[in-house]
């Protein structure tokens, strides 16, 4: 008998764990390193700031709408936060048009917190709340932006995302206190997953349609008048010429197979950079003819989460240092995180 | 063995409880996207909560699996006392212009709200109107909807100089309750 054997239950467990395959015991570890491999924090920064002012475009455009969309006098009314406790919205405990607009306009509180960095996480939190008891107060008026920016402000909670470009790193500067340089990449992880899920969530369903195999999808979705941005001006007649059929008829094919394929382009740095690029044209081109609110936008940002960390990193350097806004070192919090990550590499971004 | 430790942004303890969180939110989202399947119902049992709770529904269906072929929208009318028809103007109607710059959410009312399982939304909608013209000191005994579309004609008829064909449809009417 070996006197070194499994003797203990621990030891067997120990020499079973040892005895599992490499890439399963691996596992944990990729698990880690996908999940909370460190960040730039100035990233978060960024994302921060623009998820505020596209919830803050949100908030403004919305009250001219409130009385007709929100409370318990809107002529569209349908609060599911009848149907559940879960689905309190505090849009319905608001019984006059003015308490309605008093309400509304207190929101933009927390939405100056979190684009200015104010008392870390409250601001994105507050934003949450604001955004789920619009969802829950009438969910017929919200759009596919307004889920966009939800469940992106979601994603933000999980890590602190105040710790660059804001007051409160500011503040923390001036008290000599510890900032954190990295951050987990949690939040690029999650959101991410959402894009290239709502990408292939839609490719799927457009798959079994005949006009996008047929390449006439766009023309259609581009003369559908409820949408259009342009009502007056672009006709059938021009969407219908030769030239400008051809690229809708192309578009079409592209934007069914780039959906389609978006989280298999992403996995390797060229073709992430293809998908992008795509990504940035469709998504610019929606926006400058289509009436769809935030959806652009809020897609827009999320490709931030898509982009070599290393390289934005390399980026904000360069531009602080144009700026002469580079702060002396600060000192590390022991939290702080590697910089850069411990084997030398990039945290890929996907 | 890798010669460095492997080292993370946060903790051990912070790794964990984020790990159990994220955790929890794929399987909720996980259960929803499959919640038409055996598993995604028997998951939903514990997961419904959180899921309605944070808004995880997600539908990305527009202009899927084929864009309409039509644009179709609500049109209301009230009846005056007096017996006159007067058309109640649609949300969009004054934002129209040769450029729409600012998305109407109300718009989605007209978009949306002529299918027959919207028959309790439009009831709803007449009371409101009942109720506007009544404040406004112009009283309305009823109002009545009509669905309106717009067929896009195809492409190769449109290059022969056809125009898109509107139809309609009258839906209910409502009296206004007082």
């Amino acid at each position: 008998m070996s006197p070194v054997g499994p003797r203990t239950r621990a030891g067997k467990m120990a020499s079973w764990l040892r005895d599992l395959p490499a890439h399963v015991r691996g596992l944990p570890g990729a698990w880690q390193r996908f999940w909370f491999a460190g960040v730039d924090a100035r990233i978060l920064g960024l994302m921060r700031i623009l998820l505020g002012l596209i919830a803050l475009s949100t908030h403004i455009t919305l009250y001219g709408e409130l009385p007709f969309v929100l409370g318990p006098q809107a002529e569209l009314f349908s609060s599911s936060s009848l149907h559940s406790w879960t689905n309190f919205s505090i849009y319905d405990q608001v019984e006059s048009v003015e308490a309605l607009r008093q309400l509304h306009t207190l929101f933009l509180i927390p939405l100056v917190l979190m684009i200015l960095g104010v008392g870390g996480r409250l601001g994105c939190l507050g934003v949450l709340l604001w955004y789920m008891s619009l969802h829950h107060g009438n969910t017929w008026m919200l759009n596919a932006g307004d889920r966009l920016v939800r469940l992106s402000c979601f994603a933000m909670l999980f890590t602190a995302h105040t710790s660059a470009w804001s007051v409160d790193a500011w503040v923390m500067r001036k008290l000599g206190r510890p900032l954190r340089r990295m951050l987990p990449m949690t939040t690029h992880r999650l959101v991410q997953i959402q894009i290239a899920w709502m990408y292939i969530a839609t490719g799927v369903a457009k798959w079994d349609g005949a006009h996008w195999h047929r390449g006439t999808a766009l023309y259609y979705t581009m003369n559908t008048e409820v949408f259009q941005r342009f009502p007056g001006l672009l006709s059938y007649e021009f969407f219908a010429s030769w030239p400008v059929y051809i690229i809708l008829v192309i578009g079409t094919w592209v934007t069914l197979y780039w959906e389609l394929l978006f989280p298999a382009l992403v996995l390797w740095r060229p073709t992430r950079i293809l998908a992008l690029c795509i990504g940035v044209f469709v998504h610019t081109g929606i926006a400058a003819t289509m009436m769809v609110a935030s959806f652009s936008f809020a897609s827009l940002w999320g490709y931030i989460a898509y982009l070599d960390p290393d390289r934005l990193s390399r980026l904000f350097d360069r531009v602080e240092r144009r700026l002469g806004l580079a702060p002396p070192e600060p000192p590390l919090s022991p939290e702080a995180g590697p910089t850069p990550p411990p084997d030398g590499r990039s945290a890929a971004p996907a | 063995m890798s010669a460095t430790p492997p080292r993370y942004a946060i903790g051990p303890l912070r790794r964990v409880i984020l790990s159990l969180a994220v955790m929890w939110h794929l399987l909720a989202s996980t259960a929803h996207y499959f919640r038409s399947t055996d598993l995604g119902r028997d998951l939903r049992k514990y997961t419904r909560k959180y899921e309605s709770a944070l808004g995880l529904s997600q539908n990305w269906n527009m202009f899927a699996p084929n864009p309409p072929r039509s644009s179709i929208w609500l049109e209301t009318k009230a009846l005056l006392k007096s017996g006159e028809w007067i058309d109640v103007p649609r949300v969009t109607e004054n934002a129209d212009g040769p450029v729409r710059l600012r998305y109407w959410r109300g718009g989605k009312e007209e978009r949306y709200l002529f299918t027959d399982e919207k028959k309790g939304l439009r009831r709803r909608k007449t009371a409101r109107i009942c109720d506007r013209y009544e404040a406004e000191g112009v009283p309305v005994v009823a109002v009545k909807y009509r669905r309106a579309w717009l067929r896009t004609p195809k492409p190769e008829d449109a290059r022969d100089g056809a125009a898109a064909k509107l139809s309609g449809k009258d839906l209910e009417q409502y009296p206004c309750r007082r």
